[in-house]
């Protein structure tokens, strides 16, 4: 069994690390993480120079710290580049089955084996895991602390499952309810076990945990709340015009009976939760919402699985290790509240650690349906059947992943920063100006990111202008300053760069200028080009 | 309180209930729709000349808008139009009566197979107030009638099963081929049920075989009829118009996919439309297990639909999935299971084959299961003894229950035609009599063809003799769903308002389309914008 794990770890590592220096194209947080980890480790101070902080300010977010330190010692050791700032996702993520396969082969039941093995293998194959281990998100490394922090609890290293716990505060923002919730979790399924010894349980669980909690609440009050409230799904009330289209329907009376704030927001928190449940985000279309958090024209768990989840949570009271059952159990029912709390209908990002106890259940269904075929011969059949449908699914996901995804959404996946970025260095002494789109967000970041620009150089200039609701930009850097492109405007300066974006092109209709062909076409995808570039004379 | 033990009057008190609820302002509420009018002038069309209103004489399948609806319904509703005259609430009883006696058959279906009388007195219940259920009991709803006639060929099947009467088993095939001369989804979900309650039941049925082959012959030779009508009146031609492949998404997704690689035979494959349609068609069938439809949204159609209501009750969501989950373990009998789960995943096929799913409309069987999963669920909260304060969860619940079914019924009577004025035909009781009255005084009447097939709404609210229609009547050339109208009785056209086009001496009935003078008067929807103008020209 040991060759197998190892062999399973260095399949997960294959695939999660699989041309990810260069696809897909970093985000903002992860140019953001990567930039932040590679001036620590250049100055021990972060990109506004403050010294090694907790909470990363970023864009004016506030990120927990935990995944810079993390990113550090991989910057040191590579250099700043897209690999480095991925790797520690990469590595935790390529864990996470052993780790899965250590928890549920702690719990006694005849078929433990085959039933934590098959889950580690659906784990290391399962595109939600994949899509996120293959690229700096704290969501991953997340989810890696809460399968962590809950084996170790179940083996009753309390202390060192609430150190865990406790840096997962620091993790990622919906961690605050999210380990909360499964900590709840983990105590009501092991009460018998540690109530004769409350004290010196309390004594070793909570003390990290309370001075964690402690530390990020100082945080919180500081900085969290103005993007809390962004984000909250209470923030958004039925609109004034609906309102009173229901109330000219009937009168103010009925309104405040049916239709009142409590009732729709209960309804609206319901329905984001049950989308998490939903066929369609499961199986057929992942994150409707945001094309970046999923491969297109797919879900973000496998085709089989379909059959196999639906009969491993049929039987979760008859079939398996009942307490191991009841805690996935409440994992699975516990997890989506934090993302269902959101303004967003459905959110692959916030809702990643209810991958976990979905592949659970899809390994308990796949293990009751062999033991249900007691025949030797059959079970090879089925054998073949499960890992021929798995098989066929993951290689059509891998071209949705591989050869689709950002070729049908270029710009959600900012593709172009990087050419646009280069570009620029290049040609920054040769011209007086530069006026780099801001179009696709925080180019600024990119600036940093590709050309590995000194921190030590930028801290004293950096300046975030913030905006009263969500993140903030930067205006410029040097003789760059980071802004719409307003074409006609803007030619008329002499000796200047432009970096124009694909949507402004199109809106100012620049393709139809008789200046066209003076465009650079700096990133060319599909049949346009997500940056242009243009000289002024 | 004795009274309320006793179970025949409990049951009585149901139906009474369900009666209500189906039959309250069946009159006029929701006013009378093309469909149920075509249904109705058929009839009456029948009863004065023994010809359809296209001149065929008794057939199986009526022409209608070219959609060649299922006959049986119009049957169905010849002695109560002949009885109480050519009005709404004439042809909506026979389904108001069929759909109530849905209740009663639901009762003694699940106290057949699941011999626990306790749970089909809460089936009935359930169904009673089901809001799926009751919604398509209100009108003349094929789909509703036909399920009525395949549940009581499933009463029949199982009592057959039990007792071995040959009766009950030419009673079983006698209903389901009747749900077959009435509605189109029942073709593909009765002959399935039929099959899967004989395969599941195989080893008890095979001994009887010798019983079988007279009531087969039978079955054979009484949907002969239906068969050759179906073919003969272009049936598959109605399914191209509504079918699976109506829905070109998936083709154009194969040539997107197609369009990003580079040639090869294996993405040739993969991106194949059969994979495609297929993804699509899984996807169609498991919409109809998702929450949003079963309890935050519902279905799409508003006509199927109440505002901000889901197929069920959202205090139902929680005693679904303990009945889910307790119904495997529960010692029921396996053929009470079998029956579940194979009604369960049959039913929502039919609909799952049409380019618009999920429909509530024709998975409209699928509230059958669904109901008695959450009658499961209830049984087990009454009847556990292990419940801390179980006499104020039950209190809680009562309350949330109540709060409910006020919720749907105020939806339904006081928000549902207000928010979608175009989904029932509004208002066409009151400029009908306005244009039977002024037809004389006019050359010709233009009458809008927005709203649908406003023809037959005319022949229906006018009583207009059956016989001057059968010489004139023509359909127009198939839309692109395959349905037809009429574009001119007499000197009225149906068309689109296009006034410079209209000859003067006309009367016009126009919906908001531009005409540049003021109208002679406003009928207005009962949500107080305008339903129609009218003009002189």
């Amino acid at each position: 069994m040991k060759k197998w794990l190892i062999l399973l770890f260095f399949a997960s590592f294959l695939i999660r690390i699989y041309k990810v220096n260069s696809y897909p194209p970093p985000s903002w947080d992860e140019a953001s993480l990567g930039y932040n980890a590679y001036s620590i480790s250049k100055t021990l101070k972060d990109e506004y120079g403050n010294l090694l902080p907790l909470i990363f300010k970023s864009f004016g977010d506030y990120k927990p710290g935990l995944y810079v330190y993390l990113t550090v010692p991989f910057v040191y050791l590579f250099g700043l580049s897209t690999l480095s700032v991925r790797l520690p996702s990469i590595i935790l993520g390529s864990l996470l089955p052993l780790v899965f396969y250590f928890l549920a082969r702690h719990f006694p039941f005849k078929k433990n084996r085959q039933l934590a093995f098959i889950g580690a293998l659906l784990l290391a194959f399962n595109p939600w895991n994949i899509h996120f281990s293959r690229g700096a998100w704290e969501t991953n490394v997340f989810l890696f602390e809460l399968a962590l922090a809950s084996l170790l609890f179940f083996k009753k290293r309390y202390l060192f499952s609430s150190i865990i716990f406790s840096l997962s505060l620091f993790t990622y923002q919906s961690a605050k309810l999210i380990s909360l919730l499964i900590i709840i979790s983990l105590c009501f399924t092991q009460f018998q076990l540690f109530k004769s010894k409350l004290s010196a349980f309390l004594l070793s669980f909570s003390v990290p945990l309370l001075i964690a909690a402690l530390i990020i609440l100082v945080g919180l009050l500081n900085h969290d709340a103005n993007r809390l409230q962004v984000l909250s799904l209470f923030s958004y009330p039925r609109s004034q015009d609906e309102k009173q289209l229901i109330i000219n329907e009937t009168s103010v009376l009925d309104y405040h009976l049916f239709y009142n704030r409590f009732i729709f927001f209960t309804r609206n928190f319901l329905g984001h939760y049950l989308n998490y449940f939903s066929p369609q985000f499961l199986f057929f279309e992942g994150d409707w919402q945001n094309a970046r958090q999923s491969a297109p024209y797919i879900g973000v768990l496998l085709y089989p699985s379909i059959i196999f989840l639906l009969v491993g949570l049929l039987s979760f009271l008859s079939f398996g290790n009942i307490t191991l059952n009841i805690f996935f159990m409440l994992w699975l029912l516990l997890s989506p509240i934090a993302s269902s709390l959101t303004r967003d209908t459905i959110h692959a990002v916030r809702s990643l650690p209810l991958s976990l106890s979905l592949i659970y259940f899809s390994a308990l269904g796949i293990t009751k349906m062999m033991s249900l075929l007691s025949h030797k011969s059959r079970i090879r059949y089925l054998g073949i059947f499960i890992i021929g449908g798995y098989l066929l699914s993951f290689v059509y996901y891998s071209d949705l992943y591989f050869n689709h995804m950002v070729k049908k959404s270029p710009t959600d996946f900012l593709y172009g920063y990087q050419q646009a970025s280069r570009f620029v260095a290049n040609n920054q002494s040769s011209v007086s100006h530069i006026y780099f789109s801001d179009y696709y967000g925080q180019p600024y970041i990119f600036y940093l990111f590709f050309n590995r620009y000194s921190p030590a150089q930028y801290q004293h200039q950096a300046k975030l202008l913030s905006n009263n609701y969500d993140t903030g930009k930067v205006e410029s850097i040097d003789n760059i300053r980071f802004q719409p492109i307003n074409f006609s405007g803007l030619k008329t300066i002499p000796h200047t760069l432009l970096i124009i974006s694909l949507e402004e092109m199109r809106r100012q209709s620049l393709f139809s200028d008789p200046d066209f062909k003076n465009f650079i076409p700096l990133s060319p995808i599909g049949d346009s080009s997500t940056f242009y570039a243009y000289f002024t004379k | 309180m004795l009274i309320l033990r006793n179970k025949k009057f409990l049951l009585l008190l149901i139906l009474v209930l369900a009666f209500v609820l189906r039959s309250y302002r069946l009159d006029s509420y929701p006013p009378i729709n093309p469909d149920e009018a075509a249904i109705a002038y058929n009839a009456y069309s029948l009863i004065q000349t023994g010809k359809d209103e296209h001149g065929a004489s008794w057939p199986l399948h009526f022409q209608s808008f070219g959609d060649f609806k299922p006959g049986g319904y119009f049957y169905l509703a010849i002695p109560f139009i002949k009885l109480l005259g050519l009005n709404t609430l004439a042809v909506r009883l026979p389904n108001l009566f069929l759909s109530t006696s849905a209740v009663i058959l639901i009762y003694l279906l699940v106290k057949l197979i699941s011999s626990s009388s306790d749970l089909a007195l809460l089936s009935a219940f359930v169904l009673s107030i089901n809001p799926w259920h009751i919604h398509f009991s209100r009108g003349a709803w094929e789909s509703s009638a036909a399920l009525t006639f395949i549940l009581l060929g499933t009463y029949f099947f199982y009592k057959y099963l039990k007792t071995a009467v040959s009766l009950h088993l030419v009673l079983f095939f006698i209903a389901f081929v009747l749900s077959l001369y009435i509605y189109h989804s029942a073709r593909i979900i009765a002959p399935v049920l039929g099959i899967f309650f004989f395969l599941s039941n195989f080893k008890t049925l095979i001994h009887r075989s010798k019983q079988f082959v007279f009531p087969l012959i039978f079955a054979f030779l009484i949907t002969l009829p239906v068969l050759i009508s179906f073919v003969h009146s272009g049936g598959s031609a109605r399914f191209s118009g509504v079918g699976l492949l109506a829905d070109s998404g998936p083709y154009w997704r194969a040539n997107e996919l197609l369009g990003q690689h580079s040639p090869s035979l294996l993405y040739r494959v993969i991106h194949n439309k059969v994979v495609l349609y297929a993804i699509s068609w899984a996807e169609k069938y498991t919409s109809h297990f998702s929450g949003s439809f079963l309890f935050i949204n519902g279905d799409d159609v508003p006509r199927s639909k109440v505002p901000e209501m889901g197929q069920l009750y959202l205090v139902e969501l929680p005693f679904l999935l303990l009945g889910l989950f307790l119904a495997f373990r529960h010692n029921y009998s396996p053929i009470f299971k079998r029956f579940l789960v194979f009604w369960t995943l049959i039913t929502p096929l039919a609909s799952s084959f049409t380019f618009q799913a999920p429909s509530a409309l024709r998975a409209l069987p699928l509230s059958i299961s669904l109901s008695i999963f959450i009658a499961i669920g209830l049984h087990q909260l009454l009847n556990s003894r292990t419940i801390p304060s179980k006499s104020s969860i039950m209190l809680l619940f009562i309350l949330l229950y109540a709060f409910n079914i006020f919720f749907y019924l105020d939806s339904y009577y006081l928000h549902y035609l207000k928010r979608y004025p175009n989904s029932w035909s509004q208002s066409f009781d009151q400029i009908i009599p306005y244009v039977t009255s002024n037809s004389r005084e006019y050359a010709n009447i233009y009458f809008t063809d927005k709203y649908d097939q406003p023809y037959i709404l005319y022949l229906f609210y006018s009583h207009y003799p059956p016989q001057n229609l059968q010489p004139q009547i023509k359909l127009s050339p198939p839309d692109k769903f395959g349905f037809s109208t009429v574009r001119q009785i007499d000197n009225i056209h149906f068309t689109s308002i296009d006034w410079g086009k209209i000859p003067s001496n006309s009367l016009v009935i126009a919906s908001t389309e531009n005409v540049p003078l003021g109208p002679i008067k406003v009928i207005n929807f009962s949500n107080g914008e305008p339903a129609f103008k009218i003009y002189k020209k």
